[in-house]
């Protein structure tokens, strides 16, 4: 408890400020003309600047109220990320207004869960789309008072009292401002280090989703670590393309950019994300590893169909590029690049890079997942430092980050200064320090069970840390299998690298108390189809494209090609793959599009028990 | 199988029209393929036709290849294709359009017999037998149409959109002699269509496709359980959303 007395006599600040909503209004008034956010409409990149989205979201957080609103009640986002997401957020926050989201692709019944729990207030959503949803539990979440609508199309015919529209209630906003605007302010003076800034509802792989509560004092800590381990300046550029609800997008969409300048960039839709990154060249990108794998794979395609000379250069370029690397990473003097390698670099890996928007990437961080050695080196042969970093939603963000120039392959780097951790019973991580989240919302004894009475948080992850502070994160303690004969296996370790496959999004281990490991996998649809085409297989719908003979060979090559690398008993003895498109409204996924272990486990029991012979 | 479609890929310049198609149509049955605009099913029927050729995979009818060879060789093999918007000829009477399709048959009796059933299948057409095709209704030039590729003699009778600008009442009569055709001389038949409620309902087989690739097939029984074939095609869910507009969520089809 020392640390927290501490922080309440000293409170954390950023530039001066204990608050994100200070921190935003004294950068609206030091950055006032430069550009903050950028959103593509309709193929054209459209600015709001600092003073505008400060009178965006100073209009939205007086109307908020202005409909009853109060202090600590929440205030919940139900859309794609696009301006009015961060404007909703941090206009809410600056009126001491708790910011939730929730995640597009959710179902009507997931969102009634959140909205009921949270007691949500106001609900803005996107489109007529998410207004369906909305409208089909309004009736059983008695706290929501108002559904505000983004994007009026198609709903013309719409009279609803309790519904309206985002330019409706941003006018209102603007009308108040001229008479009420020291009402914002004082609000903003009134915000305290230990309130409440916001909520992030966990995924929720076991149970039901738990609302991790995020202080104004976590996220202050945050963006003083932002400054250390991201090289930005302002008008520095990054695109938001990952899903707003999720804590690591948060704090780089709304948070980063208040620390450092950033412009932060909203594509089009989800389908325009490769050309976006394209066209903004972002100078600072996080991302899961899974992203990172997809660019790799798109350039390894790419390649495939490329003239010969093309491939040549490539190949050459990245074998003596790799040389480097693991010279570098063994810590051996790097063999002296000669005037061919300054040529194939050009021709070749600038090509990359700009194939990929990642020209101007100074900062390349990933995370969120175990992230497979053989992806750190190839954007290390291509020149982009593509550093690992451990965090979750109780962290509010990161807790750790490989330092630049200083990766370990299979470490994720060294703790976020002025943060302790640990290794606990179990080999579990423990983490102290003013990352620790508040709690999670109205679950007290969920909350007890995660902090322990001294402050260090229960990560739930097991892993080791070495002699020089490098963390290493193994598994998830209640994933790790023991197998029949007694071995301790981490699922996780092995699925990461089977999904370094460009064929195989996802795959869950088995082996709990069984003699050998097995797989089920969930096959990428895009590729392997492209596969099935190019080598003359036949299938129709996706269950016989999953069942076609060249592609579970296909899938078994790509397994087999990972098992040399494991040790015996980690090897996959069998597979199966999973026959069913699956989308994220499938109770088998998470959000993020993850399997879900447990559920998996039990779905295709029959499937699994297939792979043991008694 | 009567025709064997494999790994079909077919492209108009850069653009991939169909990215890959595999489909089976066994003799004496009736198959249906689903699909939205720009699907990618009148380019399966035309590469199947001869009119374009694939870039890739093949087209086994009666176990030989057909792909690539011309539309005339395809059509005396006995693949015949009903274009989609008829295709007749306006200034022939009803009885010279029906006989072009003979014009590469040499069995002169054969073709008389053939002649005739057309003319019981569609008694207007005997009434109309020395009208200028061109004055026939869409309906009725439809039957010139289908009578004109029977005439051809086709083991696989392929049509494109034949409900096309027809009312419901005709498209009810063109697919009930599609299915009488089929019963009393085994002729099998592949049949594209947007009307995907008449298709199922009297097809046997069926097949969806979405840009350029089959995402679902089975029978058109089961095709008609399917959640997603019920609201992307047959209009279940077609209660008015809560905003009292008529769009309700998007789900991703899976078509399972």
């Amino acid at each position: 408890m020392n640390a927290m007395n501490a922080m309440m006599e000293h409170p954390l600040t950023f530039v001066g400020h204990a608050t994100p909503a200070g921190v935003f209004r004294a950068r609206a008034q030091e950055w006032a003309a430069m550009p903050a956010l950028r959103h593509k409409r309709r193929g054209l990149w459209q600015s709001l600047t600092w003073a505008e989205y400060y009178a965006q979201a100073r209009a939205l957080g007086l109307a908020l109220a202005d409909l009853g609103v109060r202090r600590g009640e929440v205030v919940a986002v139900l859309a794609e990320n696009r301006p009015e997401w961060v404007i909703a957020d941090i206009g809410a926050q600056a009126m001491g207004i708790v910011g939730n989201g929730i995640y597009p692709t959710a179902s009507p019944e997931q969102m009634r869960y959140i909205l009921q729990d949270s007691e949500t207030r106001v609900l803005i959503v996107e489109n007529q789309e998410q207004l369906e949803k909305a409208l089909a539990v309004r009736a059983e979440c008695p706290a929501l008072v108002r559904i505000v609508v983004i994007d009026p199309e198609g709903l013309r015919k719409l009279s609803d009292p309790d519904v309206l529209f985002w330019t409706d209630l941003l006018a209102r906003g603007m009308d108040l401002a001229r008479t009420r605007a020291a009402e914002f302010e004082a609000a903003i003076d009134a915000g305290r280090s230990a309130d409440l800034a916001f909520l992030v509802y966990t995924s929720g792989t076991t149970g039901a989703p738990k609302g991790a509560m995020i202080s104004n004092a976590n996220a202050i800590f945050q963006m003083q670590k932002a400054t250390e381990y991201l090289d930005a300046k302002p008008g520095d550029k990054s695109l938001s393309f990952l899903p707003l609800c999720h804590i690591a997008e948060r704090m780089a969409s709304v948070f980063n950019p208040l620390a450092l300048g950033l412009i932060v960039h909203f594509p089009e839709n989800a389908g325009t994300v490769q050309n976006d990154l394209r066209e903004v060249a972002p100078h600072v990108v996080f991302a899961p590893p899974r992203f990172w794998e997809k660019m790799h794979s798109a350039v390894e395609l790419f390649l495939r169909d490329a003239t010969g000379p093309a491939r040549w250069t490539y190949r050459t370029a990245l074998k003596r590029g790799r040389a480097g690397v693991e010279a570098r990473l063994t810590g051996a003097a790097p063999p002296r690049p000669g005037p061919l390698d300054a040529l194939l670099n050009r021709l070749a890996f600038r090509n990359i890079k700009v194939f990929l928007g990642l020209q101007n990437c100074r900062s390349a961080l990933t995370g969120a997942a175990p992230v497979p050695p053989e992806l750190i080196r190839w954007f290390l042969s291509i020149g982009i430092e593509l550093r690992e970093a451990f965090g979750m939603t109780e962290t509010a963000g990161f807790a750790a980050s490989t330092p630049s120039g200083g990766i370990r392959l299979g470490w994720a780097g060294t703790a976020a200064g002025g943060t302790e951790i640990r290794i606990a019973e179990e080999g579990e991580i423990q983490i102290r320090g003013p990352n620790v989240f508040a709690g999670y919302w109205r679950q007290a004894d969920k909350t007890a069970e995660t902090i322990l009475p001294d402050g260090w948080l229960r990560t739930g992850d097991c892993g080791e840390v070495s002699p020089d502070g490098y963390l290493a994160i193994r598994d998830r303690i209640k994933d790790i299998i023991i197998t029949a004969g007694g071995k301790n296996i981490t699922p996780t370790q092995i699925e990461s690298q089977l999904k370094f496959s460009p064929f195989i999004t996802d795959a869950v281990v088995i082996g709990e108390g069984r003699r050998f490991l097995t797989a089920l996998v969930m096959i990428d649809l895009e590729h392997v189809s492209r596969y099935a085409q190019e080598q003359a297989i036949p299938y129709t719908d996706f269950a016989s494209l999953t069942r076609a003979e060249g592609v579970v060979q296909l899938i078994r090559a790509e397994i087999e090609a990972v098992n040399p690398r494991l040790a015996r008993v980690e090897q996959i003895k069998d597979f199966r793959i999973i026959d069913q498109l699956l989308t994220a409204e499938d109770e088998e996924l998470t959000p993020t599009m993850k399997l879900k272990r447990k559920v998996i486990a039990q779905k295709y029991r029959p499937l699994i028990d297939g792979m043991y012979p008694s | 199988m009567l025709l064997d479609v494999q790994n079909l890929e077919t492209w108009y310049g850069p653009i991939a029209a169909m990215k890959g198609v595999n489909l089976t149509v066994a003799e004496g049955r009736i198959v249906a393929v689903l699909g939205a605009n720009g699907a990618g099913k009148t380019t399966l029927l035309n590469t199947l036709a001869g009119v374009i050729d694939p870039f890739k995979g093949q087209a086994l009818f009666l176990g030989q290849p057909v792909q690539g060879l011309d539309a005339d060789e395809v059509a005396r093999r006995g693949l015949v294709l009903v274009p989609e918007g008829r295709q007749i000829y306006p200034f022939l009477t009803v009885r010279d359009n029906l006989m072009m399709g003979a014009y590469a048959r040499r069995d002169r009796d054969a073709v008389a017999r053939d002649l005739e059933k057309v003319q019981a299948w569609f008694p207007r057409l005997k009434e109309r037998d020395s009208q200028h095709a061109g004055l026939l209704s869409g309906g009725e030039q439809q039957m010139v149409a289908i009578g004109r590729a029977y005439l051809s003699a086709p083991k696989l009778l392929m049509l494109d959109e034949p409900s096309l600008g027809l009312s419901p009442r005709l498209v009810q009569v063109i697919f009930t002699i599609i299915r009488r055709i089929r019963d009393e001389t085994g002729t099998a038949v592949l049949v594209v269509e947007q009307n995907a409620a008449v298709a199922l309902k009297h097809g046997d087989d069926g097949y969806i496709m979405e840009l350029g690739r089959i995402v679902a097939a089975d029978t058109c029984a089961e095709l008609s359980r399917k959640e997603d074939v019920r609201e992307a095609y047959l209009g279940g869910r077609e209660a008015e959303g809560l905003s009292g507009t008529a769009q309700r969520w998007k789900r991703r089809r899976t078509w399972r």
